[in-house]
């Protein structure tokens, strides 16, 4: 791969696949661990890559099966779960959104079990068709659809609480404290 | 299609108009075209999402150091050489066994995999965002946090290190093994990582042997074994690289 071809590639996709990185990793240390895994992969094996127009989608794929890597060896990456939903909670409106913080919204997200934030972070930022998105995450769209559905739910519920100042109780099945990072 | 399953669609769908074509929308789309009630919990899930999506999208920023370091990756890694390439290892695979199985086997092990953990950890090293994930300047209690970490932290500090403070700390991974980075800023601010891990994850790298030094865009690198640790040690200043090595 040229330089030139490396460079377009980095100014063209880094911050999508950042932010993809972030939904999986769920913090930034790790999300830019991945990122710099995925380009110097392209740079070693980008000549792979006969069809440039195949770029994006192979740097994605790429950084996912790293991810899974690092799962499979079960090493990083708390696993965060909502235990507890208050059913009262009343329902968001985006008057209460807006008036919450741009990282107590984050947080909401990244309380999620990974299955339901991921698709979810995909959806919000828009970079992939839901066909990308199946191929990427290899989920039936149907799947990807009820996911996403019960992400969101979950997910306002945690906005709910957030916004009237109660939060959830949290556990950490893998807790931060244990994390072994590698 | 019943309304049910139509919600379940439609809370798919994104407002940025992303989805405007795609036909997996077409038929809840029109559904909801035609149905008030179903309209009016479109638009009001439209605006919600919308709003999460400009609260969400801040948040997220990507680390301004991030590009730089990507571009940067292309100084340190070169392409895989084409031995590494399938198609072309197979074709070399087919000669190699011509000229004899035995000969090949014989082969000493490509240094390939030095190469290559050298170039990962100069990434580390290189990587100023999370640079460590415990900080102290005791070298006793970066030992007592990677042991609460089940990572081994019996290594010897090479004599020119040892009594010096250290930044911090951190694991990172080299093919599945553990990997411990201890940085160090000595005198006048000079930046040098040592990085130590388990002979077995470069098990042909030879013990006891003088340190070997590479240098890559005025990076020093330098890697030795001993007492089944296998050492790097990184530093842009090759005077003080040279004069640590002296006394290790």
């Amino acid at each position: 791969m040229s330089d030139e071809d490396y460079e377009q590639a980095v100014n063209s996709f880094y911050e999508e696949l950042y932010r993809f990185a972030y939904s999986l990793a769920g913090n930034a240390d790790d999300a830019c661990e991945l990122t710099q895994e995925a380009f110097a992969k392209l740079l070693t094996k980008g000549s792979q890559v006969r069809d440039r127009s195949k770029i994006k989608s192979w740097l994605f794929t790429t950084l996912y099966r790293i991810y899974l890597g690092w799962k499979r060896r079960d090493i990083r990456h708390p696993h965060l779960e909502i235990t507890s939903v208050e059913d009262e909670l009343p329902l968001v409106t985006p008057a209460m959104v807006d008036k919450l913080e741009n990282e107590a919204v984050s947080q909401s997200l990244l309380e999620l079990e990974e299955r339901h934030r991921v698709p979810l972070m995909l959806h919000y930022f828009e970079n992939h068709s839901y066909a990308e998105i199946s191929e990427l995450l290899d989920t039936p769209v149907g799947t990807i659809m009820s996911r996403l559905s019960r992400g969101k739910a979950l997910m306002r519920k945690s906005l709910a609480s957030k916004f009237i100042g109660t939060e959830h109780k949290i556990i950490s099945i893998n807790p931060a404290s244990q994390r072994k990072e590698v | 299609m019943n309304n049910q399953e139509a919600k379940l669609i439609l809370q798919a769908y994104r407002p940025g108009g992303r989805d405007t074509f795609d036909p997996l929308f077409a038929e809840a789309l029109e559904q909801a075209r035609r149905d008030p009630e179903l309209q009016k919990w479109f638009a009001e899930e439209q605006a919600l999402d919308s709003q999460i999506q400009s609260k969400l999208r801040p948040a997220v920023a990507v680390p301004r150091d991030l590009k730089a370091n990507l571009l940067a990756l292309r100084k340190m890694i070169r392409p895989v050489p084409w031995w590494f390439q399938p198609m072309k290892l197979a074709a070399a695979a087919a000669i190699v066994l011509l000229i004899g199985l035995a000969a090949f086997l014989l082969l000493p092990q490509k240094p390939t995999q030095l190469v290559l953990f050298r170039e990962k950890m100069v990434r580390y090293s290189m990587q100023e965002h999370g640079h460590v994930t415990f900080e102290s300047p005791d070298i006793t209690k970066i030992q007592q946090w990677l042991q609460t970490r089940g990572v081994d932290a019996n290594f010897e500090l090479p004599a020119g290190l040892q009594g010096k403070p250290a930044q911090g700390c951190r694991v990172v991974d080299w093919n599945g093994h553990q990997a411990t980075m201890i940085c160090f800023v000595l005198e006048d601010g000079k930046h040098m990582d040592l990085f130590v891990m388990d002979r077995a994850g470069l098990p042909g790298f030879p013990e006891g042997g003088a340190p070997q030094i590479v240098k890559t865009d005025g990076l020093r690198m330098a890697t030795w074994a001993k007492g089944g640790k296998v050492y790097l040690l990184t530093g842009d200043n090759e005077k003080l690289l040279q004069q640590i090595l002296r006394q290790a």
